[in-house]
């Protein structure tokens, strides 16, 4: 019973020591969230959650960056013209 | 002694002059803050917004380092007539502006299953009310009512208690949600013909409500579609639409 639960207990450090290595040097893939409201006369106001990833690209780079203002920029032309 | 007599006088009043009342709401609703008024008498009501134009200052507001908020520059609050009958349709007319063009529609109302709790009570405008507590389309809500003017409408489509509302908040979005009756008069003249809805004085045809929640809601998700041609080459995206209005479920959604 004592080497079950060493055992279970090993086991389980090693997978959440290996699930932290997976994160580490990982860089984290580019990512945007845009909320939009909209009006309607019946129904009063909606929200629009879009969240944006672009694979290419990580957080903070100057790619990632440009994606995030293209992406506002789109969602400004949909709440203006909407 | 002094309140038996005042409301004596009111029922007397009521009476006499055909039970017209009209009372005048501050609103505020999902941050836009307007005035509305209620006509009503004992059968009938009507409840009118005036058009009004909210601006809002930030139109584009970082929430946190990748999200961010958009608002529209600026919202028309279209005039609006909501005429409302004991047990019978809603009928809303919407007119909006510049071309004055009218959209009615025909809302049903589920009879609200109120809970009166006497114990908490307010005083709005010199009228003893109690609070009452309803699940309404989806929305928890608290409703202070007089029963010193016993007439069983309220703000927007809320009805079905003993007495005129005078407050209601939305307890599921608290402090989105607020009618706050401001003024309140009693008409010396009855005047039944302003609270009835008359189709012969539109030439439109009359829509379901929920036809026209799902065509909005239909082209919400299409104009979201067609910005997807514009995003960048390998662009994944999630979405959620929420309606965020104190009508959160239809009766057609369940």
């Amino acid at each position: 019973m004592k080497n079950l639960f060493f055992a279970t207990a090993f086991l389980l450090t090693m997978t959440s020591l290996n699930s932290k290595n997976l994160s580490i040097g990982e860089a984290s893939p580019c990512t945007v969230t845009i909320v939009t409201e909209h009006e309607s006369a019946f129904s009063g106001t909606y929200t629009t959650t879009r969240t944006y990833h672009h694979p290419s690209y990580e957080m903070g780079s100057e790619g990632c960056n440009n994606f995030i203002e293209t992406m506002v920029n789109i969602r400004l032309s949909v709440v203006y013209g909407f | 002694m002094k309140k038996l007599i005042l409301s004596i006088l009111i029922l007397h009043s009521l009476n006499f002059f055909g039970q017209n009342v009209i009372v005048e709401y501050n609103v505020d609703n999902f941050n836009k803050k307007y005035t509305a008024s209620l006509h009503t008498n004992n059968v009938n009501s009507c409840y009118r917004i005036k058009p009004a134009k909210v601006v809002n200052k930030d139109t584009l507001t970082r929430l946190n380092d990748n999200t961010y908020l958009i608002k529209p520059r600026s919202i028309s609050i279209p005039e609006k007539k909501i005429y409302t009958k004991n047990h019978s349709s809603i009928y809303h007319v919407v007119i909006i502006q510049p071309n004055k063009e009218v959209i009615i529609a025909r809302d049903s109302v589920p009879k609200i299953e109120w809970k009166i709790n006497s114990v908490n009570k307010k005083n709005i405008l010199g009228f003893d009310c109690e609070q009452a507590i309803a699940n309404y389309r989806g929305s928890l809500i608290e409703a202070y009512f007089t029963t010193e003017i016993p007439l069983p409408f309220g703000p927007y489509k809320f009805k079905g208690l003993p007495g005129l509302i005078l407050e209601v908040n939305s307890l599921t979005d608290k402090g989105y949600y607020i009618w706050t009756a401001d003024k309140l008069e009693f008409l010396k003249a009855s005047n039944t013909e302003e609270l009835l809805f008359d189709e012969s004085e539109y030439d439109v045809d009359i829509k379901s409500l929920e036809s026209l929640i799902r065509k909005f809601e239909i082209n919400l998700k299409q104009v979201n579609k067609r910005t997807e041609s514009a995003m960048p080459r390998g662009t994944t995206v999630d979405t959620k639409i929420e309606r965020n209005s104190i009508e959160k479920i239809y009766e057609w959604e369940k």
